[in-house]
């Protein structure tokens, strides 16, 4: 089967994430508990990007998102997610560029604010 | 001019030989035959073609003969002076002579299955003796001629300085072989002319070996793998064979391992494939499927409800298993290591997790998996759950998955879909060697039901491309497990790991871990070879001896 018919995302998925997300299971590393019943789920209040990151306008593209998150993961010294750096911009630059709709660019969705 | 040679024997007297004229251009081959296989109707075929030729032919063993005396009689020097003759076709007495010979002699072999010749040789024995296949097989006699051609076998080179022709493909004529012959010795014959000798040499009419292997019990069929498998497989014959004339469907299912074996049965119909655990699996999109993590399903095996299960992490369940061990040991393979047949406590796997309480064994076994699955799920694993010990566990079938063979890619692609549905084609890993002679991986699209009914028989690949190939995957594991500091090594469950390709593991300081065991008790059901529990239990007992050096 040619290369080009594989699918590169369900390829990054299985080859990495999986593995990765299984490993944080066994470990117990997790984002949320979502175990079982507990008494409280309260826990210190943590920032989650380590505070703001910032992009310039210049640079605010996907290339710059992932390396600042790649940043991010070294700061706290998630290896496990860095690892992923090198896949997610093979991706990124193997995704076809698609034209941002005029359009699109303009209107923002009311279904926006539900997300809230 | 004829020639005169004169040779020392061991008693101290001398013979002399009378040798016809030497070739004017000095090319010299020399051919022998494997014993039991019908030396007369071939050396009478290559007597026409080299008369035709007028090349000129020596057979040393005749020679002796007619002067009264045998060729074992030879003295050393003697034995060095015949593996030096030049300018003849000689016909060697022996594999030892055969195998003395060197460049720029060129060499031929005229062999046949060595399961073959160990029933001919037994319907050829003494009449007196009232001894039986089974005791015949087990006998030092026969065992030690089976080795001394594997010794001489050894030493066939390959390359085309080497000719080797099968008595199997002299069964429907001579044509295939005197072609071959003509070709190789450089006679100056036309086609017709090599036709018309072919056809005028006595056919072979060696029946009775493939009757009685028909007829012999599973048991005794088995003693005739075990005793002659190591021939077998230096010569190219497929092992596990169960007496079916070569080249034919029946060959190639009994060529095959135990599942491909099973697939091509005739009599079972409709054809079950290998189970790929549907209901635990989930498509991928470089393994063709894997485990699902927390799946189920029942299966009836031999007439009991069989339960499958996975865990969190997409293993099948190994009971007693810690959540963090003192070391972690992961077992890679196929139906055979997850236990596609088998109750979860009675994998060897867990088996082992009762004997090592304070370790944590992993079943990494997915059915239809082989070597080169294996060490994709391995690379994948080792990056973020590296473990102290590695093993990639072998049956023969693997030897055809990793090349992703057409023969195995046909029996195994019927009845993966509802019977006129189209099935999914995914894709399926190919290991392959580049033109370095490393090892490549790529894929196929899986499974082909359209190559039913087609006649792959003759795409067969050589035995000694698929032993490099998995060697070449067995390497790459290990030094991958190496590189981050931990130990490989390989386990074979069922049939018997190749003597070239065992070998090369030596040589790798790999370890293999022999569990095969080989009597129709430890099968699941009769025509089912997968292991049932008495076989997992000696498969875990022979690997926690193995294991004990790590404790």
């Amino acid at each position: 089967m040619p290369p080009t018919e594989l699918n590169d995302s369900a390829v990054f998925y299985a080859d990495w994430m999986l593995p990765l997300s299984r490993a944080r299971l066994r470990s117990g590393t997790g984002f949320l508990r979502r175990g079982g019943d507990a008494e409280t789920f309260w826990g210190p209040v943590v920032s989650r990007t380590g505070g703001v990151g910032k992009l310039a306008p210049q640079a605010c593209d996907a290339p710059s998102l992932l390396a600042a998150l790649d940043e991010y993961w070294s700061q706290r010294g998630d290896a496990g997610l860095r690892q992923l750096s090198p896949g997610l911009l093979k991706l990124l630059r193997a995704a076809p560029a698609r034209p941002v709709d005029a359009e699109e660019q303009a209107a923002v969705a009311e279904f926006v604010y539900p997300l809230f | 001019m004829a020639r005169v040679l004169k040779l020392a024997l061991l008693s101290g007297r001398d013979v002399t030989l009378d040798l016809p004229e030497p070739a004017a251009d000095g090319a010299s081959f020399i051919g022998f035959n494997t014993p039991h296989s019908g030396a007369a109707e071939f050396w009478a075929l290559v007597r026409a073609l080299c008369a035709a030729a007028a090349r000129p032919l020596f057979d040393i063993d005749a020679a002796f003969r007619a002067l009264g005396a045998a060729v074992d009689e030879l003295a050393p020097e003697g034995w060095d002076e015949l593996a030096q003759l030049k300018g003849y076709v000689a016909r060697a007495p022996n594999p030892a002579l055969w195998s003395l010979t060197a460049p720029p002699t060129r060499r031929f072999a005229f062999v046949r299955d060595p399961r073959d010749m160990a029933v001919s040789a037994y319907l050829e024995r003494g009449a007196d003796e009232a001894q039986t296949l089974a005791d015949f097989l087990s006998s030092a006699a026969t065992s030690d001629n089976l080795l001394a051609f594997y010794r001489a076998m050894l030493s066939h080179r390959r390359s085309r300085d080497d000719l080797l022709l099968r008595y199997e493909h002299a069964l429907d004529g001579w044509r295939e072989i005197a072609a071959d012959l003509v070709a190789f010795l450089d006679l100056p014959l036309s086609p017709n002319q090599t036709r018309a000798i072919a056809d005028r040499t006595p056919a072979l009419k060696d029946a009775a070996p493939n009757t009685i292997r028909r007829e012999a019990t599973i048991r005794t069929l088995i003693d005739l793998n075990g005793c002659s498998e190591t021939v077998a497989s230096v010569l190219g014959f497929a092992l596990d064979g169960l007496g079916f004339p070569a080249h034919s469907a029946l060959w190639r299912q009994a060529g095959a391992g135990p599942i491909e074996r099973a697939l091509r049965r005739p009599s079972m119909s409709p054809v079950e494939p290998e189970p790929f655990t549907p209901n635990v699996a989930d498509p991928d999109p470089v393994l063709h499927h894997r485990l699902r993590a927390n799946a189920r399903m029942e299966r009836e095996v031999g007439g009991r409800r069989i339960v499958l299960e996975t865990d969190a992490f997409g293993q099948r369940v190994t009971l007693g298993q810690p959540e963090i061990g003192e070391k972690l040991v992961q077992f890679y393979g196929c139906s055979f290591t997850f236990g596609t047949t088998s109750l979860a406590e009675e994998t060897f796997c867990s088996l082992l997790q009762a004997k090592l309480p304070r370790w944590r064994i992993e079943n990494h076994g997915v059915a239809g998996y082989s070597q080169s699955r294996n060490l994709i799920a391995l690379e994948r694993e080792s990056r973020f759950n590296p473990a102290d010990l590695v093993a990639f566990c072998w049956i023969r079938d693997h030897l055809r998955r990793n090349v992703a063979d057409i023969g195995w890619v046909q029996a195994t692609s019927q009845g993966q879909a509802a019977p006129g549905a189209k099935p999914k084609v995914g894709a399926l890993p190919r290991a392959l060697l580049d033109a370095h002679g490393a090892l490549a991986m790529t894929s196929i699209g899986y499974p082909r039901p359209d190559f039913e009914g087609l006649d792959v028989a003759q795409y067969e690949p050589s035995p000694y491309y698929l032993d490099q190939v998995c060697f070449k995957l067995f390497e790459r594991a290990d030094a991958l497990v190496r590189g981050y500091g931990g130990r490989f090594f390989v386990v074979d469950l069922h049939g018997n790991v190749p003597p070239l390709l065992a070998r090369w593991l030596e040589e790798a300081g790999i370890p293999l871990v022999r569990t095969v065991v080989r009597d129709p008790k430890y099968f699941v059901t009769p025509t089912d070879l997968h292991p049932n529990a008495l076989a997992h239990q000696v498969y875990a007992e022979k690997i926690y001896e193995y294991l004990g050096h790590f404790a």
